[in-house]
């Protein structure tokens, strides 16, 4: 209150002193003299409103958390790194809430360590500035989506990012032509580096000349490598705990095994697509037993069959949890296959298909993927079902696994996650023979819960006859797909299904959200109509689920 | 066999909760309260909490007894972090449905306590309030007024101009 009466007593002031003016052109200086002070005015009292409005948010109940607290949300609300979203768009929205929330994004310096390609100049610029000394999580794609970049951009980008690579966390590089710009980005010293994505849209570039990171970066431990051929000896890439190399020609098999070898402590290992010249040279007696104690997670994708079954007689990993095999070569013979898998890991073969978490089979990526996995610790299954076009494949396939379950693993339980248009599988005798097979089915997902993806595939007609196999003990159906006409068909299927009491069933329904609008639409919409099928005793649910992210699946 | 040990709390209004201690030390607040000043029959008091929110406190505490405690100390920016947190099991959606006031009263006490599952699944409801909302909306809905001075009025402006001259 001193101060608006400071001001007021001030503003007297000059009206007394405009009131005495008696020059030329004295009307015209009154009036200019009059909008001045208005001005001021106005000013007083448009902070003195906002400082008022302040007190009255400070009352509210969400701004009695603690900025800690405060901050914690806002993390959870931004994108996360690896999503090609505009992550300081996002962060401009939440400030724009309030002067509290600005004041606590504006001084909190690791919301400021995201860099983007795609980002303007000035929102590089502040975000560099306003992070201070903290880490930097750094995306460089100029083949995204949200905005291609010109080869001077290009150039400016990486210039102003060298000089902070010390400082960088995780770096995730992409590019489709001329990348020698990156190359020298990675012959720099990166000590506080802890994961690396390197991505060549076109793969014509050599790499190999490159010492990575000069051997100085000790924090990595995640590396993820598409279409780059490096330097596979650099001392940056020993030691890490997570590995994928996708699309990759080594010089030998036995470079492949000796990379391995340095990295004991890998907890998981990806390899895709990756060629040997020498495929049937010999394996180098250094490297018949490569021991990773702690890999929980292995898979092998695309990569020809014998090159696969010697890289398991290789690898030691008495503990891995969950495999994953891509059988892209083999075209006959699956479940022969399937069922020598136990017999690929020599020594410790029985141990390993024991402690198995999860097994993932798919045959010819492109066209049908089956896969298969136990669901936790206790022993239950599940099997999703995509892009079944291939009945009589899919059915021997579901046969192998079939063949493992029964001798190698104690499942009771299973579930069933399919796509809208996989269902029809369910429909092809031989899979059906071998679903049913499959230990009870007690839970059906339609649609993926990580991922918001659905291909646009051709639906049947909706006067088609069409039913659920007999589930006799499904307790719960999960819907995630945003196809509501799916969500509905699946539903009336189980309720409706002549082979079962349907008066009798006790299913849980829950239908997935993304978001808490989409949520409140889709119960609106859809709450009555599955209400009128599956009757007041059975439970339904509307669940806001966002999309998981995962950096690399 | 012998009855799981025990411990008293009282809230902020003088009500006393009767918990096993492994439930209580579910609190990391608690949990060194009780090392530091020994087994006792003494209430163990919570000044900050009261009787309605230690209820629904302990609720999730009695749920989650026997599940393994987080690492202390996680960065939040860090995105493997914030994905653990992101995750929000059935059960816990399905609690933590309630009124804003209660929900802020919840992660004021998880906060508090130090339970950080609670405050994880907190924090990320009031995430999920806010995701793809514009700044008018989560005014709306969080019942803000637009307080800025005319200078950060401004200033958001001449910075949104900024951002989106690409």
């Amino acid at each position: 209150m001193d101060q608006i009466s400071a001001r007021v007593h001030e503003i007297d002031i000059l009206i007394t002193r405009i009131a005495g003016v008696d020059a030329p052109c004295g009307e015209f200086a009154r009036a200019w003299a009059e909008a001045e002070i208005w001005a001021t005015v106005e000013e007083v009292i448009r902070n003195k409103a906002s400082r008022a409005r302040q007190v009255r948010n400070a009352l509210l109940p969400i701004q009695q958390l603690p900025t800690e607290v405060v901050l914690q949300v806002l993390c959870m609300v931004v994108p996360p790194f690896l999503e090609q979203a505009d992550y300081y768009m996002v962060l401009r929205q939440v400030s724009g809430v309030c002067h509290r929330w600005r004041q606590i994004i504006n001084s909190t310096p690791t919301l400021w360590g995201r860099i983007h390609s795609w980002d303007s100049a000035y929102v590089v610029k502040e975000a560099l500035k306003r992070s201070a000394h903290h880490a930097l999580d750094v995306y460089f794609d100029n083949d995204n989506r949200i905005r291609p970049m010109g080869r001077a951009e290009r150039y400016n980008f990486v210039e102003n990012l060298i000089p902070h690579l010390g400082r960088c966390r995780k770096l995730a590089l992409g590019w489709d032509s001329d990348p020698r710009q990156v190359k020298e980005l990675l012959g720099l010293p990166a000590p506080q580096l802890e994961q690396l994505i390197l991505r060549d849209e076109i793969g014509n570039d050599d790499f190999a000349t490159v010492e990575i990171f000069a051997g100085q970066a000790a924090f990595l431990k995640q590396v993820e490598i598409d279409r780059v051929a490096c330097r596979w000896e650099s001392a940056a890439f020993k030691g890490l705990k997570s590995l994928s190399i996708s699309n990759v020609s080594f010089q030998s098999f036995n470079q492949i095994l000796e990379l391995l070898q340095y990295s004991p402590t890998l907890l998981k290992l990806k390899l895709q697509h990756i060629i040997f010249p020498d495929s049937d040279a010999d394996i180098d007696p250094m490297f018949r037993q490569i021991r990773l104690p702690l890999l929980n997670n292995l898979q092998i994708r695309s990569i020809h069959w014998r090159r696969t079954e010697s890289l398991l007689g290789c690898i030691h990993a008495p503990g891995c949890a969950h495999l994953h095999l891509t059988m892209d070569d083999v075209e006959t013979g699956i479940e022969g296959s399937l069922a020598r898998l136990p017999a690929l890991w020599p020594s410790q073969v029985r141990i390993i298909i024991l402690n198995l978490r999860s097994i993932r089979v798919v045959v010819k990526e492109v066209e049908t993927a089956l896969f298969a996995s136990s669901s936790d610790g206790q022993g239950g299954l599940s099997l999703v079902l995509r892009r079944g076009a291939y009945f009589e494949r899919s059915a021997i396939l579901l046969g192998g696994i079939n063949h493992i379950i029964k001798n190698y693993l104690s499942a009771p339980e299973s579930s069933l996650q399919v796509d809208s248009f996989t269902l029809h599988c369910l429909h092809h005798g031989n899979i059906l023979n071998e679903i049913l097979r499959l230990p009870t089915v007690t839970r059906l997902d339609l649609g993926d819960p990580l991922y918001n993806y659905e291909m646009p595939y051709a639906c049947p007609h909706e006067d088609q006859h069409w039913t659920l196999p007999p589930f006799p003990s499904l307790k719960l159906i999960r819907c995630f797909t945003p196809r509501e006409d799916w969500v509905m068909r699946v539903i009336g299927a189980a309720f409706h299904n002549p082979t079962i009491d349907a008066q009798n069933r006790a299913i849980d329904i829950q239908v997935h959200s993304r978001t808490e609008q989409a949520n409140e639409d889709c119960t609106s919409r859809l709450a009555p109509r599955i209400r009128a099928v599956i009757g007041e005793s059975n439970r339904l649910s509307f669940i806001v689920t966002p999309v998981v992210d995962t950096i690399s699946d | 066999m012998s009855a799981a040990p025990q411990v008293t709390l009282e809230s902020s209004d003088g009500e006393k909760f009767k918990v096993d201690k492994e439930v209580a030390e579910r609190s990391v607040l608690i949990k060194n309260m009780i090392e530091d000043v020994g087994e006792s029959d003494n209430p163990i008091p919570l000044p900050n909490v009261n009787a309605s929110v230690l209820k629904k406190v302990l609720e999730y505490c009695e749920h989650h007894r026997g599940d393994p405690l987080p690492a202390a100390d996680a960065d939040p920016s860090n995105d493997d972090n914030r994905k653990r947190a992101t995750e929000i099991s059935d059960w816990d959606q399905k609690f933590i449905q309630v009124d804003q006031e209660m929900l802020f009263e919840i992660i004021l006490a998880a906060n508090y306590m130090d339970i950080k599952p609670l405050l994880d699944v907190g924090c990320k409801t009031v995430a999920n309030m806010i995701k793809g909302k514009t700044p008018e909306e989560i005014r709306k809905l969080f019942n803000i007024v637009n307080d800025f001075t005319p200078e950060e009025e401004a200033q958001i402006k001449k910075e949104n101009e900024w951002a989106e001259d690409r």
